[in-house]
């Protein structure tokens, strides 16, 4: 009985090794929130000398704390290379009926924000793009 | 009163010298759950540094093993059953280049692997120690003591030397045989300058030669060396009676 668990657990060991090094991708893909992005860009207004972040409206978030987005940035750290999400806090400037214009207060350059998700979304969690 | 007080002494070293060695065992699994199983998971899925490198060990340490075990049934067989001229020479080279330190032949190794097209693949590691002569050793003596009446009341039913080492003599050396086996299994899986001498792509190092970058607050890397520690403990405790028989008195009762 002893060697029966043993080898179940040796034979365990073995094979959830292999699998999750096989096919660990997909399901790292199978498991994270799936989002839909949209590209941001730039306007500025003719009362200011500088261009503001703009997107639609939906992808700015409000919580206690202030305004925030959900940035999306790449990443080719190992295993593979994939699509996270950074919290970058901004100050809204301006909303009209579908954009909101920003300034962004932390972080760098924003190429794209989380549009609508599924799931939970933590900083820096793996995405998956619809 | 004496001998007691002495008993009682030499049980109190044991112990302590138990501890010594199970207690950063205990240090290692106790930290890696710190954070509860999220650095398991981290290790199996979201972080899989560590995972690719254990599989490589895995790689490595089966196809070398397993790879050794036939090689080395089939000449201990001859060294220890087949007379012809040279064969204590040629044992005796073996147990020479098994006396050597391996450092020695390392570089012959980096320039053979070089020169085959092997440098930097899993084969570089597989295939030298397919051809390691401790198991060759170990199974020519475990052989020895089989007694050559065996093999003659063998002859009289077969003239096939793979049927007398198939049905015959292998199943009565098993013990031997797993015991080499795990052995040979337990040197790769514990090699460090080998793979970093003859591969140097990250991604194929075996988890031993990762191991060494862990830091002292690294969860993920407590996990990991749990994770590389089961593989032995697992083998040794499945094959624990055959690798003390193995190690022991083979004679026929």
């Amino acid at each position: 009985m002893r060697k029966v668990v043993i080898l179940l657990v040796f034979t365990l060991f073995l094979a959830s090794v292999m699998l999750f090094n096989l096919f660990g991708s997909e399901l790292r893909d199978l498991l994270s929130p799936e989002v839909e992005i949209v590209m941001t860009g730039y306007r500025s207004f003719t009362d200011s000398s500088r261009a503001y972040l703009s997107f639609p409206k939906e992808a700015l978030l409000h919580d206690e704390s202030g305004s925030y987005v959900w940035a999306v940035e790449s990443t080719d750290e190992y295993p593979e290379s994939a699509y996270i999400v950074r919290r970058t806090d901004v100050e809204a400037v301006y909303e009209d009926e579908k954009y909101a214009y920003v300034m962004v207060t932390d972080g760098g350059i924003i190429n794209s924000v989380v549009m609508r998700w599924g799931g939970v979304l933590e900083n820096g969690c793996r995405i998956r793009l619809k | 009163m004496v001998k007691r007080i002495l008993n009682l002494g030499m049980a109190l070293f044991l112990v302590i010298a138990a501890l010594a060695v199970v207690s950063p065992v205990i240090a290692v699994t106790v930290l890696s759950l710190s954070e509860g199983i999220q650095p398991y998971v981290d290790f199996y899925l979201w972080k899989p540094v560590y995972l690719g490198a254990l599989s490589n060990s895995i790689i490595i340490s089966l196809g070398a093993s397993v790879g050794t075990v036939i090689v080395s049934t089939m000449a201990a067989y001859v060294f220890a059953k087949v007379k012809f001229k040279g064969r204590d020479l040629l044992f005796y080279l073996y147990i020479i280049v098994m006396m050597m330190p391996f450092q020695v032949t390392l570089l012959p190794q980096y320039i053979v692997s070089r020169e085959f097209g092997l440098y930097d693949t899993h084969f570089a590691m597989i295939l030298p120690g397919i051809f390691a002569p401790f198991a060759a050793f170990l199974l020519t003596q475990v052989m020895k003591s089989v007694p050559d009446e065996i093999i003659e009341a063998a002859r009289l039913d077969t003239s096939s030397t793979w049927q007398i080492l198939w049905y015959i003599l292998i199943p009565t050396i098993k013990p031997g045989i797993v015991c080499a086996w795990v052995l040979c299994f337990t040197e790769q899986w514990n090699a460090v300058a080998e793979p970093l001498v003859l591969m140097e792509t990250r991604e194929k190092y075996p988890l031993a030669v990762m191991l060494n970058e862990i830091g002292s607050g690294d969860v993920l890397g407590f996990a990991a060396t749990v994770m590389f520690l089961l593989a032995p403990l697992l083998l040794f405790a499945y094959f624990e009676s055959e690798i003390l028989e193995g190690l022991g008195d083979y004679r026929l009762k």
